[in-house]
């Protein structure tokens, strides 16, 4: 059996397989593979490639489809965007060995407008580059040659674009709503989201009570694995050095995205902290979209002040002190 | 309000009765009037069409008038979640730096964000995002600058990141020297003394984006003899203009590095050691100065409102005036191209009748419509001036009606 759909089991065609190829298993068989997939996508953040037997690649395929009904099951969030990531990085490991002509194929399922120029090198559309461009350093656009609204890329590079373009499709919850779950499959996915690395110190019994809803809002998405803006980040950065939490526990709060990374969000605090910013108000909030409807701050249809005044006459705690 | 604002506001409803806004989609844009204390006043309001806002423009007058870059399901819901984004064009706001001009702004800082507007789109926009200038609205900002709006779909759905990441491409933010250069220099031992060898790869005038670009300023400044503009010593300068072929030659050249990345022997520009400081400096020059601020960035915040094209400045009396040519007319007069845009002479839309005035402050001398440069004009004075010029002056505050 040709293997090429166990490594991509995202591309639209492994549906037809699984469709296929489900009578010949036992549900059983399916949903402990599927298990093991996705403890070791959430545990570990990685899943183990493919066996090379009929069999192995059979179930291998049963197992993501599985998975994904799981993740939709579970609706946790934290919990598609970790084994979205984790299964990105198998996908790249194969990608690595194909042909010029099937890395471009697959880029084009997923809506990545990659073509092939002379000499090895690949073009990616300007504005691909910018909807899928992956985070690390080396990616940001004023170190790459960009001419005419195309950017030229590597081979490596071009891999790398197909593979965030990929874990992009595998980041989104499906949501259905009058589907009936399986126990089994529920308890799978609390067996899986129990996995899910923890920060040291849990942020519930503080974010509750003492903050406001925006910023419990912008918490709570950014444990999610959801994309925050730069203008939340930057909101939820003055606010919590504002509120007079110590860097360690401020840290935590952070240490629940999946995209933490200590050094780069210790740096960012600093600067927030050396800066003196004032936190915005929350009319300016507002315009920011990053309000909350069941706000304390609203007052006859305006907003007055701002989250940390906010967040002490909410809980009358004086630990938070809006800086002069 | 004041006889000159009740004034203002009659001008402004007759320059709106025959008005259509240059501007697409207007059902879908949210917009905000200014009063004469702030410039957006009201906010979160909407219109079903073009006729519809000009009617209510007609009728309040409002000194400001802003939209949104943002397309909305709901313009008028609040709040800004409510409204249901669907999409944004990618706008530029360019503004001329403070200078003792004040608030009579002077024809040399409108040359200097004028010539910034066309770099913005003629180095940035075109040759590397390849945004065709079909697809953008270039307009005056009615005050001390110019707005770029690139209304093409492609760009509807940029994310805030997105955005973002273009401004720091643009502005240079995200420009290190340390990717445009390399420094191979090594000490050798020659004759019992140890001496520098210097080596240094750049970028190739052919490369792409930020690298061409460093490369092709360095030579357009050569040939324009402006070196001085990156801190080359006269003399040095003057060798590289007498040479200006050779250095040419050398940023066309490959040169294969040890790595096997492929550059430009910089070195054979001969400056020795100073070029990190130099790249430095070039970066500087070659970037445009877009503010990243967070609190007024109107290209990454989608949700800011922007002048209206089109729409009169109650600071200044002016239209925002359209200023790229795509066959658009004011009032049947043809849209200045922004290369020989001239605030004080194509934004002004009011009469030349006379009209007598107090000036309450004094007034430099400023360069009317006709072409010439105005009076100086004491406080107190009673002058007599054209209609438009007197409404400048009003809007500036300083005349009254006499
Ligand atoms: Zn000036």
């Amino acid at each position: 059996m040709d293997p090429f759909y166990s490594h991509y089991p995202f591309l639209e065609g492994a549906k037809e397989i699984v469709k296929e190829i489900t009578p010949h298993y036992t549900q059983d068989e399916i949903l402990d593979k599927a298990q093991d997939r996705l403890e070791s996508a959430v545990g570990k953040g990685e899943v183990p490639t493919v066996g090379t037997t009929a069999r192995g690649i059979e179930l291998d395929l049963l197992s993501y489809a599985a998975a994904r009904m799981v993740l939709v099951a579970a609706k946790n969030k934290a919990m598609c965007a970790r084994v979205a990531a984790a299964e990105g990085r198998r996908a790249q490991k194969y990608l690595q060995q194909e042909s010029d002509e099937k890395l471009l194929s697959i880029a084009k399922e997923l809506e990545l407008g990659l073509t092939k120029e002379s000499g090895g090198f690949f073009a990616l559309p300007f504005f691909d580059y910018l909807r899928f461009k992956p985070r690390e350093e080396e990616f940001k656009l004023s170190a790459k040659p960009i001419a005419g609204g195309v950017v030229t890329l590597s081979r490596k590079e071009a891999e790398r674009f197909v593979q965030e373009a990929a874990r992009m499709k595998m980041d989104v919850l499906v949501h259905v709503s009058d589907m009936k779950f399986s126990p089994q499959i529920l308890e799978i996915g609390k067996k899986a989201i129990a996995l899910l690395p923890k920060a040291s110190a849990p942020i519930e019994n503080i974010a509750k009570t003492d903050f406001p809803p925006c910023m419990c809002r912008i918490i709570e998405d950014m444990k999610n694995g959801e994309h925050i803006g730069h203008q939340a980040r930057w909101a939820l950065g003055v606010y919590l050095v504002r509120s007079g939490m110590k860097m360690e526990e401020i840290l935590s709060i952070y240490a629940e995205s999946p995209e933490y990374n200590e050094n780069t969000t210790k740096y960012q605090l600093e600067y927030l902290k050396n800066k003196e910013y004032s936190m915005p108000s929350c009319a300016t909030m507002d315009t920011y979209g990053l309000a909350q409807n069941n706000c304390p701050c609203l007052y006859g249809g305006a907003r007055k002040g701002t989250p940390v005044t906010n967040s002490r006459r909410r809980t009358g705690i004086t630990r938070i002190e809006e800086k002069k | 309000m004041s006889k000159e604002q009740e004034y203002l506001g009659k001008c402004f409803s007759q320059y709106y009765a025959k008005w259509q806004p240059p501007i697409s989609h207007v059902e879908r844009r949210e917009f905000g009037f200014g009063n004469w204390q702030t410039k957006i006043a009201f906010r979160h309001l909407s219109f079903p069409n073009s006729g519809a806002l000009s009617a209510r423009l007609m009728r309040d007058a409002p000194p400001y008038v802003s939209y949104s870059a943002a397309y909305y399901e709901f313009p008028d819901a609040r709040p800004m979640p409510n409204k249901n984004w669907k999409g944004a064009d990618l706008i530029f706001d360019l503004d001329a730096p403070a200078h003792t001009c004040g608030k009579f702004t002077c024809v040399e800082c409108m040359g200097k964000i004028r010539g910034e507007t066309i770099r913005l789109i003629e180095d940035f926009l075109v040759p590397d995002f390849g945004i065709s200038k079909d697809e953008m609205i270039v307009n005056f900002s009615g005050s001390r600058g110019f707005h770029v709006h690139v209304t093409s779909e492609s760009v509807h759905n940029l994310r805030r990141e997105e955005r973002r990441e273009i401004v720091e491409y643009i502005n240079a933010a995200s420009v290190s020297v340390k990717t445009l250069l390399h420094d191979d220099s090594r000490f050798i031992k020659e004759d019992e003394t140890r001496k520098k060898v210097y080596k240094f790869y750049g970028p190739l005038v052919t490369d792409g984006g930020w690298r061409g670009k460093i490369a092709k300023r360095f030579l357009q400044l050569v040939r324009e003899k402006k070196l001085h503009e990156i801190g080359i010593p006269k003399k040095k300068a003057q060798e590289l203009y007498d040479n200006y072929g050779e250095v040419e030659n050398t940023l066309k050249a490959p040169v294969k590095r040890m790595d096997g990345g492929v550059w430009a022997n910089w070195t054979r520009i001969g400056l020795s050691g100073v070029y990190g400081k130099m790249f430095e400096a070039l970066v500087e020059n070659t970037k445009v100065a877009i503010s990243a601020d967070m609190d007024s960035n109107v290209t990454f915040d989608t949700s800011k409102l922007l002048r209206l094209p089109d729409s009169i400045h109650g600071g200044s009396g002016f239209a925002a005036r359209l200023c790229n040519d795509k066959g658009h007319t004011l009032f049947g007069k043809p849209t200045p191209k922004i290369e020989e845009f001239e605030p004080h002479v194509h934004a002004p839309v009011f009469s030349d009748e006379p009209l007598k005035m107090k000036i309450i402050e004094e007034v430099p001398s400023v360069l009317l419509r006709s072409g010439q440069m105005s009076e100086k004009y004491a406080k107190d004075a009673l002058i007599e001036v054209p209609h438009y010029f007197g409404i400048y002056l009003m809007c500036k505050g300083a005349a009254i009606l006499a």
